[in-house]
Formats: C-alpha cells, structure tokens, sequence
C-alpha cells in the first residue's frame, strides 16, 4: 500500500501504521481514511496530500 | 479518583495534551482555558493562509464536535491571571476561580517587539493571534505598499500572501541572507532572486533606523534609503510568555524550565510547547511542541513518557519555489557535504558528520523528501563509501540498499 505526504507539513500516512490517535486501523488505506480525516499535524484535508516517492 | 487537569493556552501544545490526557483518563475533568475567543487553532495559517476565510472552520485543530465527544471543557475568552501554586488556584479576569490537581502551562510565546522608533504608528503589525490577522486585514484593504520586516520563514510566507493579495511588498533583512536558520548560501540566493523576478524588493544586510510618518506610517527609514510605504509588518522572532508565572515559585529562565517529563520545578505543575526551555534551549517550533504536548499529557495522567527531539523538517512552498531543509544544515558543524546542482533550480545537498547523514536541503519537492528524512532518523551508517567521489543519487541508492537490510 502507497505511503502518502502531507505537502503543507511533511507528515507521512503511512497504512502500515494507520492513525491510532484518530482510531484509524492499521492496515488502513490511504483512500479509505474517513471523510472528516485531516493531516494529525497541521490539519489540512486529504486533497493536499500526494503518493510519496520511495 | 477523579482529577481536575487544567490547561492553560490553546495551542498545538494543549490539545495534544488534552488528547493524551483523556486517552489514560476517561473520568476526569479536562479545562481549557484560552484568552483568545476562538477555538484551538492552527497558527501557522496566519501567516501562510493570511487571506484565505480564517473564520472557517478549516482553521481549527479539531472541531467543536471533538471537545464535547472527548468530554474535554474549553473557556475561550478566559484570561487566567493568577496562580496559587500553594492552594492549587487559578484565577480569571472575570474574577473567577478554578482549583487543579494537575497544571498544564502551554502559554506559549508572543512575538519579539520591533526595538526601533516609531514602531507605535498606525498601520504596523505584527502577527501572531487572530484578531491580529485580521486586523491587518481590514487595515490593508485601502492600502497599497507594505514593507516586510524579517526574511525568516513565517516573514516570506507572509509576503507570499500579502503579494498574492495584489499589493506591492518589499522585504526587509536585519541578516545578510534569507532563511539563514534553514538553509545555504546558495539555497538562500537562488530563493532572493525567485523572490525579485516576482517583482519584491529585498533588503538585506539592513539597518533599520526608523518608522517614519505622522498618526499613520508614511515610509521606513533604512541605512541611507528611505522606502515608501502605507503599512509595515514584521516578524522577528519570538519570546516564551512568562507573565503568568512571574511572580510564582516556578522556574524560569528565558523559559520555563523543564525536564524530559515536561515537568517543571514543582510538583503537579507542567509546562509544554513555546514557553518551555529544555536543557538550555528554547524551541518554538510547531512540531515539537505537538509532541512535548503529548509528553506532557501521558505524564500527568501518570504515565511515563520521555519526550526525545524529532529531526526538524521544514517546508517551504511560495514564490514558486518548493523547497525542503531537513536536520543539521550548518556547514561549519559538518565534515563534508555532497552537492547535485545543475546551477538553475535543480540543488539538493546532503550533510555529513561522523559517517552519517545528518541534513539535507533540497529543491526536488517534498514527495521526494522520505529517503532523505528515514536515512538521517535511522542514523544509517555511511561506512565504506568513498564520501569523496560519490554522487547524491549513488549514495541515496547505497542508504536504501542499507536501510531495508535488517539491523
């Protein structure tokens, strides 16, 4: 599963980790965050994130 | 036993606080008491965002919804004024009082004073609340030229803004170079002249004598030059709030003191984000006080958390330019550096010390930023590699063979 960046900030999603501080599961992918899903750090939505080059 | 944790500021400090608090203690009783009338929210959009809606609800950490659903009670408009450290009392300017067991201090910082004459007439500012912002605003809607005080990266992002509003703006540098915290000679000259062919003056190496005009700012006085303007703005930096805690029997020094549990001198009380100071140093940086807030929090809800540095990462997106700087980036502090440049807008240099990458400053665009950022985190060692002679890509491509073999 793809890793994604927040471009504002530098925060990584990482579906490996999910986001347990938003009850997000591990194993969660990126395109199926909930709806109300922000970056944990800086707050923008989903639509400001981009697929990380590895 | 049921607790009163009370927080005092509304940072990223706090809520990360609160947040960690609740997720231990599910009975207790969390206060957040904020001087300012809105909810937490995200202060880095003030100068980033100046002119984008601040009243929307984008702006806030975390919506209204979240504190009744976490069950965590916010005062805005509440100014704490005095402490009882003796009697665990807080005190409001509406004359009202709070008792605690357990003390948050998340007061944060305010803005450095521009130290120059004239810096009282109508139509300067200096940004850090929201009131403040829009302030500004209103004043600058009739207005024409600003000149920017502070070529530090919240004052660019605010002269990105304030471009993008359609005003005329020059910067103003107290510094030989911009962003000199961040990044290099080269880094800093090419963003100068991105900033000039998108029609902004800049002023470095300047003396700035005074603030000139009659009620309302009519120019700045600079060395010999005088520029002509109708409002200055500046950002030069930022001092931890102590007036709270001046006349307690809590530490302080340029901040207030605390250790790795985010514990001050005295017991019960903590302090987090801006207004700490941590073996000596005082951080004001946005990402390190979420996580001290955090720390903070899992302590006081009788946890043990030690709160370690994270690498600093900063972004820059304005001007056109995309740029990241991540870690140690002081040549002086570093054995050597590798360079891939094409000498027009394609750098990236990577920092070396003790066989290890330390820093990197890049202009490839942030997605590009994870090899860099896990090589420096995971300390991977450079051993064997002839520093000397090896290209950016090479050595990357040597770090990722390295980091997915097993420790």
């Amino acid at each position: 599963m793809k890793k994604y960046i927040c471009l504002p900030c530098g925060y990584i999603y990482d579906p490996a980790i999910g986001d347990p501080d938003e009850c997000v599961e591990p194993g969660t992918p990126f395109e199926e965050l909930p709806e109300d899903w922000v970056c944990p750090v800086c707050g923008e939505d989903t639509d400001q994130f981009a697929v990380v080059k590895e | 036993m049921m607790k009163h944790y009370c927080i005092i500021g509304t940072g990223v400090a706090a809520v990360n606080a609160a947040k960690a608090i609740r997720d231990i203690d599910k009975e207790s009783h969390i206060s957040l008491f904020g001087a300012e009338k809105l909810l937490p929210y995200n202060r880095i959009k003030l100068s980033k965002e100046l002119f984008s809606d601040l009243r929307s609800e984008k702006v806030l950490l975390k919506k209204e919804k979240w504190y009744e659903t976490q069950n965590i009670r916010t005062y805005p408009n509440t100014k704490i004024v005095s402490i009882n450290t003796v009697e665990h009392q807080l005190f409001t300017d509406t004359g009202d009082t709070f008792f605690y067991d357990k003390l948050l201090l998340c007061t944060g910082a305010k803005n450095r004073r521009l130290p120059v004459n004239g810096v009282d007439r109508r139509g300067v500012f200096t940004i850090r609340e929201m009131h403040e912002a829009e302030d500004f605003k209103t004043f600058i809607e009739d207005k024409e030229s600003v000149v920017n005080i502070g070529g530090g990266i919240q004052g660019l992002e605010t002269a990105w803004s304030i471009l993008q509003a359609g005003k005329k703006v020059a910067i103003v540098e107290v510094a030989p170079r911009l962003m000199a915290r961040q990044l290099d000679e080269k880094t800093s000259a090419l963003l100068k002249r991105k900033i000039e062919e998108a029609g902004v003056d800049i002023y470095l190496n300047a003396s700035i004598k005074e603030i000139v005009g009659n009620d309302q700012v009519e120019g700045i006085l600079l060395n010999e030059t005088r520029i002509l303007c109708d409002s200055v703005i500046y950002s030069i930096g930022v001092v931890p709030n102590l007036d709270l805690v001046v006349n307690t029997s809590i530490q302080t020094n340029r901040g207030i003191i605390v250790n790795e549990r985010m514990e001050t001198n005295l017991p019960n009380v903590y302090a987090a984000g801006d207004v700490t100071e941590l073996h000596g140093e005082v951080e004001g940086l946005w990402g390190r006080a979420m996580d001290q807030g955090k720390v903070a929090g899992k302590n006081m809800a009788s946890a043990t958390e030690w709160y370690e540095k994270t690498t600093p990462f900063t972004v820059f997106n304005a001007f056109g330019i995309s740029l990241f700087s991540i870690g140690l980036v002081d040549e002086g502090q570093c054995d050597t550096t590798i360079i891939d440049e094409d000498g027009d807008e394609k750098y990236t240099r990577i920092f070396i010390k003790d066989e290890k990458i330390v820093g990197v400053i890049s202009l490839e665009g942030i997605v590009a930023s994870t090899p860099y950022k896990m090589a420096i985190e995971k300390k991977t060692s450079l051993n064997g590699i002839s520093l000397d002679t090896v290209s950016v890509k090479e050595l990357m491509s040597l770090v990722k063979e390295r980091l997915s073999q097993p420790a």
